[in-house]
């Protein structure tokens, strides 16, 4: 049938042909995705953080660079002492200045620096989470289908050695080595998350290769790239995006870890700077108002990564 | 364990050596390639050329890099880990007396956690899709989005800063006013290490829980579960003796992964309630450059992962009968 | 005697979207004591959603509509020494035990009916070769029925019950402590039936005793199931799709389609005196050993999905044979043998008499000679008739 020649208007129709299991597919996917309440709710999240990143002027009341008394920028004149004594400030509704979280010690608004960090997250979420995704679900691709030979050896050996290293402290050396910043605690969270989506997408591979299709398409002469990329990767693919929101969720918290240890990139707004600053200045357990938003900010971004992460695996999940 | 072969052990026994070199290789050139040295804070803007040259020596700076290497990893053979520059210490006494804090911390907190992640994913697994499922899971997800510094502080707010029921810091009390028995330390401890096992296991749980749920969930279209029915065995019965048992055995594997979690963890605890561990002085020292108590902290905790991995393995074929390890491997 | 009594028994799964699956609609039948009884029919034709329904075994959604299993033996709470139900059970209004003595186990609850599993009915399952749990030893297993049920029974004597059960059907009694996965398929499913003998149960039930196994190992459970019958008198209700196994060990059967018994009735009339076109199609597409050289002929078509059915014949869109009538209702189950000589009359009440559900019982000649040629069954037939 393909090898047939055909004008446009058959050409249009078996494209059509062709992408409409797919559609079909996705529909139903999309109708199991829903079927989980959590799932939805983290999407809703999800979006209501890509608007804040995309336009935290629309949602925030201020500028980051506003200040409690004096006002947005520019600022001509400087806080008095008393000013000063009353900072870090509650909630404030209009009097002596709108601030509906209070400030910090410095007096920006601790509503406004919670919705301008939102970008800095999503960025090193995503980032960091496709980054790790890319790494281990070729490298457990390729582990798995030459499983058993040098190449799987090769690969297990050098995960085993990265799952012997801890975590966190060697991503403090990776951080270290390379300088603070928001690009380098991506890169460091990357290098050192991409473990688990290695060793289950080479199980997952592993069962695939014994598949009967795959079986048929090695016996029909298909090249191993063709049988990874165009038989198993499809299969793999759901998984991996499991994976993807997961890792995201464990990058957001990673930097927030890093922070609090004073890894944080001091020139990008993040709520894992915030926390650092109200500790370093001692407000901790004197200022609520500041402690609380943005670890309430991190968490439900990391949760709504882990939700929509865990209604995806139900939807791949062949089981069901 | 009888069914894991002497040879298989002593392969993974040597297998797991050549890890921890590759480890400590691995380290040994990450670290110096972290911009500035230790020295840097030794050297005041009075000192000489000499003096300067003269603690270089002292701290074996001068040699080239590769006899550093070699010097490095034959002391790590003899059990030399080295003197440490910030501590003015030994760096094996230093981790004699703070390996044993960390484990009493990670081990209570890994022990509670396996105990309870797995007993909740056993019942949610089983009720999978209910109400009750639902709504504990969307929670554990949300206590497991958590970051660990900042539960601990909210943890010590209410209970320590509020409440002052339990002490925030330290391991001992300061300046006791009883006296030093085996129990009245024990009792002290227990008091210390509440607040801190609770802020890490408060989250900690979560990660086994995750591993059994699914397969527990799976578990329950096996035709054995269906057998235990039929044989007029209680649900519970059902449940624990023949679901859970056969649920249990992923959950081995994924306690390495836990494994990692809970370490993290403990780095952070460790700093927020000034636990006197080794987590404590990692930070510190990679961040002081402080090389030998970095090297000798990061391997202890290799060390940890790897022996915890081994005993995976043994726990592993005591669960799963089919495994047999080292035969036909 | 009569040891089991199915009487209109009405299953449903319920479906999300609020329909619900009818997986069987008053389906009646009898086990007598000491017999083999088979269920017979395509997969999803209810049979072994029947079967499970029996004691309570159902998937979550699934619930008995309406209908009896009258069971000869009772709780053991409700017995006197014989096992008979006291007649202060039988007198109490409120306890599902009728005057012979029958217990309605649709009736009991959850936790009652775990007292007659294992106990009175054994269930050999679909996948009795994965029914062993791997983690314990076989002999630990059977063990555990034993002392499930007769709790009086110390751990010694039950292990050595188990070791002789298990060489009753040719185990070597040491392999008890061997855990599943060092048994072949063939001593699995034997280590499930030794499992099932392990209380002296009255009622077997046998859900596919034989698919997934080589000819050879086949013969030998049939066997095996026969032999136990014979030392146990112990009753057997088989389920399977191979309407040649129960031409080799049922006594009587009831062929199923779509929820509904088609035909039911001794084996022998069954097999020679077929009287439903369903079963006419069903032995074309098996082979028997005494026609060599027969060609197998399918049935065309799919089974119903049994979603909310309409009133019509079940089989009425594959039948060749199907008249007007068959789509406004489903036919009753006329009695056979005087539907020879009256004609077609009254629904049969014997439930032990050759039975069969088809408005055309008083056409069986013509049917039976119809059946046997090929083309009655081809699509184009059934679509144009």
């Amino acid at each position: 049938m393909a090898t047939e020649q055909s004008d446009s208007g058959q050409d249009g129709r078996s494209i059509r042909r062709r992408w409409e299991p797919r559609i079909e597919r996705l529909r139903r996917g999309w109708d199991r995705y829903t079927e989980h309440k959590i799932g939805v709710v983290g999407l809703i999240i999800l979006i209501i953080y890509a608007l804040w990143s995309i336009a935290p002027g629309v949602f925030a009341p201020h500028s980051p660079d506003w200040v409690a008394y004096l006002g947005e920028p520019p600022i001509k004149s400087r806080l008095t002492g008393e000013q000063i004594r009353s900072l870090p400030h509650p909630p404030a509704f209009g009097d002596p200045f709108f601030a509906p979280f209070g400030t910090n010690s410095l007096g920006n608004g601790v509503l406004t620096l919670v919705i301008y960090s939102a970008q800095n997250a999503m960025y090193i979420g995503l980032a960091a989470g496709m980054l790790s995704s890319l790494v281990g679900v070729p490298l457990g691709l390729i582990s798995g289908f030459y499983g058993d030979t040098w190449i799987d050896e090769a690969i297990q050996r050098f995960v085993d050695i990265m799952y012997g290293l801890p975590f966190l402290p060697f991503l403090i050396v990776l951080v270290a080595i390379r300088g603070i910043t928001t690009t380098n605690i991506i890169i460091g969270i990357a290098v050192t998350s991409w473990l688990n989506n290695c060793i289950t997408v080479r199980g997952e591979t592993l069962s695939l290769k014994e598949r009967s299709y795959v079986e048929s398409a090695k016996v029909a002469g298909a090249s191993d790239t063709r049988i990874i990329f165009r038989h198993i990767m499809p299969n793999v693919l759901p998984i991996s995006f499991v994976f993807l929101a997961q890792d995201a969720a464990g990058a957001v918290i990673a930097q927030a870890s890093l922070a609090y240890l004073g890894l944080a990139d001091f020139t990008a707004n993040s709520w894992g700077l915030m926390l650092e600053n109200i500790k370093s200045t001692g407000y901790v357990f004197k200022a609520w108002w500041w402690l609380i938003p943005p670890g309430i900010a991190l968490m439900l971004m990391a949760a709504s990564f882990y939700f929509i992460g865990f209604s995806m695996e139900d939807v791949t999940n062949p089981q069901r | 364990m009888t069914r894991i072969s002497g040879k298989y052990l002593a392969k993974r026994i040597v297998v797991s050596y050549l890890t921890l070199l590759v480890i400590m290789s691995l380290l040994f050139v990450l670290l110096r390639s972290m911009p500035g040295s230790f020295i840097t804070s030794m050297i005041s803007s009075g000192m000489t050329a000499e003096q300067i040259e003269r603690i270089r020596e002292t701290w074996g700076l001068n040699e080239p890099l590769w006899k550093q290497y070699v010097q490095f990893m034959i002391n790590y053979q003899t059990g030399n880990f080295g003197r440490s520059p910030t501590y003015n210490a030994q760096v094996w006494d230093l981790i004699v007396r703070r390996m044993p804090r960390t484990l009493v911390l990670f081990g209570s907190t890994f022990i509670i956690g396996f105990i309870i992640g797995p007993l909740v994913g056993m019942y949610l697994g089983w009720w999978r899709g209910s109400t009750k499922d639902k709504s504990i899971f969307s929670t554990s997800l949300l206590l497991y989005s958590m970051p660990s510094f900042w539960i601990s502080w909210l943890f010590i707010w209410v209970i320590n800063y509020e409440l002052d029921w339990l002490p925030s810091a330290y391991m001992f009390t300061q300046f006791p006013e009883f006296e030093w028995t085996a129990f009245t330390v024990m009792r002290d401890v227990l008091y210390h290490i509440a607040l801190p096992v609770m802020s890490l296991t408060f989250i900690g749980w979560v990660g086994s829980m995750l591993i059994m749920r699914p397969t527990m969930n799976q578990v329950t279209d096996e035709g054995y579960v269906f057998l235990a029915r039929a044989k007029g065995l209680s649900e519970r019965t059902v449940m624990v003796k023949h679901a859970a048992r056969n649920a249990l055995i992923p959950v081995a594997t994924g306690a390495v992964v836990s494994l990692a979690f809970l370490i993290d963890g403990s780095v952070i605890i460790e700093n927020v309630f000034n636990w006197p561990g080794m987590g404590q002085i990692i930070v510190s020292a990679v961040l002081n450059r402080d090389f030998p108590v970095a090297q000798a902290v990061f391997f202890m905790l290799a060390l940890l992962i790897v022996v915890m991995r081994l005993l995976t393995d043994v726990v592993y074929t005591y669960l799963d009968p089919r495994i047999k390890f080292g035969e036909g491997e | 005697m009569t040891l089991l009594e199915v009487n209109d028994l009405s299953i449903r799964y319920a479906v999300d979207d609020g329909s619900s699956v009818h997986a069987t609609d008053d389906v009646s039948f009898s086990v007598e004591r000491g017999e083999t009884y088979g269920l017979v029919g395509e997969s999803g034709c209810g049979k072994t959603t029947l079967a499970k329904s029996l004691v309570h075994l159902l998937d979550d959604n699934g619930y008995v509509e309406n209908g009896n299993v009258w069971f000869d033996g009772t709780l053991p709470q409700w017995s006197d020494e014989q096992g008979d139900a006291t007649q202060s059970v039988i007198d109490d209004p409120d306890k599902p035990v009728r005057a012979d003595g029958k217990t309605d186990l649709a009736a009991l609850t959850n936790a009652q009916i775990r007292d007659i599993r294992w106990r009175d009915i054994a269930i050999i399952p679909q996948s009795a070769m994965n029914a062993l749990n791997p983690v314990y030893k076989v002999g630990d297993q059977i063990v555990e029925a034993i002392l499930r049920h007769e709790p009086e029974t110390t751990a010694d004597e039950a292990h050595e019950r188990a070791r002789d059960l298990l060489e009753r059907v040719g185990i070597e009694p040491d392999r008890a402590d061997d855990y599943a996965h060092q048994f072949s398929g063939g001593m699995k499913q034997r280590a499930v039936i030794a499992m099932a003998m392990a209380c002296s149960p009255d009622l077997l039930i046998a859900d596919e005793p034989t698919t997934a196994l080589d000819v050879i190992i086949q013969d030998r459970i049939l066997e095996e199931l026969e032999k136990l019958q014979e030392e146990f008198g112990v009753s057997i209700l088989v389920i399977s799709h191979d309407i040649s196994v129960m031409a080799e060990i049922c006594d009587r059967m009831a062929v199923m389609y779509g929820g509904k018994v088609m035909e039911s009735g001794p084996k022998d009339e069954i097999f020679g005196e077929t009287a439903n076109p369903y079963t006419l199609g069903l032995k074309n597409s098996f082979p028997t050993i005494t026609s060599a050289d027969q060609d197998l002929v399918s049935i065309p078509g799919t089974p119903p999905t049994l979603r909310d059915p309409d009133d019509g014949c079940r089989f009425r869109d594959r039948c060749p044979f199907a008249i007007e009538e068959c789509h406004a209702s489903h036919p009753p189950m006329y009695d056979v043998e005087a539907a020879e000589s009256l004609g077609r009359s009254e629904e049969g009440t014997d439930e032990r008499a050759h039975r069969s559900a088809c408005y055309r019982i008083d056409e069986l000649e013509q049917l039976r000679t119809d059946a046997i040629e090929e083309s009655t069954w081809t699509e184009q037939r059934i679509e144009s008739r």
